[in-house]
């Protein structure tokens, strides 16, 4: 049995943590991997971690206090291991610049995550005709469904009283059920109790849906997508 | 759930179902993805091992620009 | 960093989370077993799914590609056409297996949420 590295997070290479990493899921003694101008924080586990709630906790807390000692920092997906250093540098050395940009982007900031659960707005007016070809016509129609499926205008009221609060939003729409979609918003860690406040304030602007916000966490949902 | 005060959201609260959903959510639909991992089965007995990190990327990234081709 | 809650939720909407929560913590690499009574259609089921994952992988860039620009009209044209008729195909030969076009969004974990 080969232990697998494990991986948490990334950060720049360039900046000294501004204290002892700890340990990881596994209480094991965490380390730092260079690649390039990045670091990977990774821990050698004997197995691949499963999926249960415990231990996910345990790696967001351990995600935490990697975000309280690096100004900048990725957090890594759950269950993200490489066999070995070369491997690992292998995987992030070719998505370095587009890892630093999002470093560059979170630096300073927290996730702040509001759910909004409530009817969505009734089916808005189809959009101006397409032009083209049938082809064209297709992907048009999809790249709309796509926009939707990124935007929440039921909480625009909200939106628009929180934006000079953001350093960026990220929308997801879901399908169905209570939930109506969750709005990931990367905030300046000095800038949480503002950005409460004005959730406060707003509340009650969003045709009588309701919104659970929580946070800060680190920002997970500002790393970059999976495909380029 | 009592109808408690709205304007308490700055307590300090135990973790609830909403913040373990925000944990689920972050730790596996969020953050860096290095590795694409599906194993596939037959009969109960795991038979492809899928390993797509170095395979996805976006192909404009990767190839050299074909020159343009006069009419086909 | 300490965690904050800001609102009290129905019982119902946490039954909402409740589920989602369960549907989400899986095991590990998510593994996708055919059903042995009927392998060829389990077999024709997997096929489709993978085929269509690509298909939606392939949609998904063209897409970016025609937001950014790089694109000429005649190669949007094709491509529309191109993935308008693989999307088609996919689910008539789904449909000869008794699978419902929902039938080939198979999750596959991480790799799913990528697109």
């Amino acid at each position: 049995m080969t232990d697998i590295l494990y991986i948490y997070a990334i950060a720049f290479a360039d900046i000294e943590p501004a204290g002892p990493l700890g340990t990881g899921i596994g209480d094991e003694p965490l380390l730092m991997v260079s690649a390039g101008g990045l670091v990977a924080v990774a821990g050698s586990l004997p197995a691949h971690p499963s999926a249960d709630t415990e231990t996910l906790k345990r790696q967001d807390a351990v995600v935490r206090r990697l975000a309280g000692l690096f100004p900048a920092l990725l957090p890594v997906r759950f269950g993200e291991s490489a066999p070995d250093v070369a491997t690992l540098i292998s995987r992030i050395a070719p998505r370095e610049s587009e890892l630093t940009a999002a470093l560059n982007l979170v630096r300073g900031c927290v996730q702040m995550t509001l759910r909004v659960f409530g009817e969505p707005d009734p089916a808005p007016e189809p959009g101006p005709a397409i032009s083209g070809g049938p082809g064209a016509r297709y992907l048009e129609t999809r790249r709309r469904e796509q926009e939707a499926l990124r935007s929440l205008p039921e909480i625009g009221a909200l939106s628009t009283a929180l934006r000079p609060l953001l350093r960026a939003e990220r929308i997801e729409r879901h399908g169905d059920g209570p939930l109506l979609g969750t709005a990931y918003h990367l905030v300046p860690r000095e800038g949480t109790a503002a950005y409460l406040a004005a959730v406060e304030e707003a509340r009650g602007r969003i045709g009588g849906r309701r919104i659970a916000a929580t946070g800060p966490w680190p920002p997970y949902a500002f790393a970059p997508e999976g495909v380029p | 759930m009592s109808e408690a005060s709205r304007g308490d959201s700055l307590d300090v609260l135990d973790t609830s179902d909403v913040s373990l959903l925000d944990t689920v959510d972050n730790l596996l639909n969020k953050g860096v993805v290095l590795t694409g991992e599906v194993v596939l089965g037959l009969a109960g007995i795991d038979l492809i091992y899928l390993q797509l990190s170095a395979v996805l990327c976006a192909a404009d990234r990767i190839l050299p620009k074909k020159p343009q081709e006069s009419a086909e | 960093m300490s965690q904050q809650d800001a609102v009290h939720l129905e019982i119902e909407e946490l039954d909402a989370l409740r589920a989602e929560i369960e549907r989400r913590t899986a095991a590990e690499a998510p593994r996708w077993n055919a059903d042995p009574e009927d392998v060829q259609r389990s077999v024709a089921r997997l096929l489709l799914a993978i085929t269509e994952f690509l298909r939606k992988l392939m949609e998904k860039q063209a897409i970016r590609r025609m937001e950014a620009g790089t694109l000429t009209d005649e190669e949007v044209e094709k491509l529309g056409l191109a993935l308008m008729r693989l999307e088609e195909t996919l689910h008539e030969i789904a449909a000869r297996f008794g699978l419902a076009p929902d039938d080939l969004n198979l999750d596959l974990g991480p790799l799913g949420r990528l697109i």
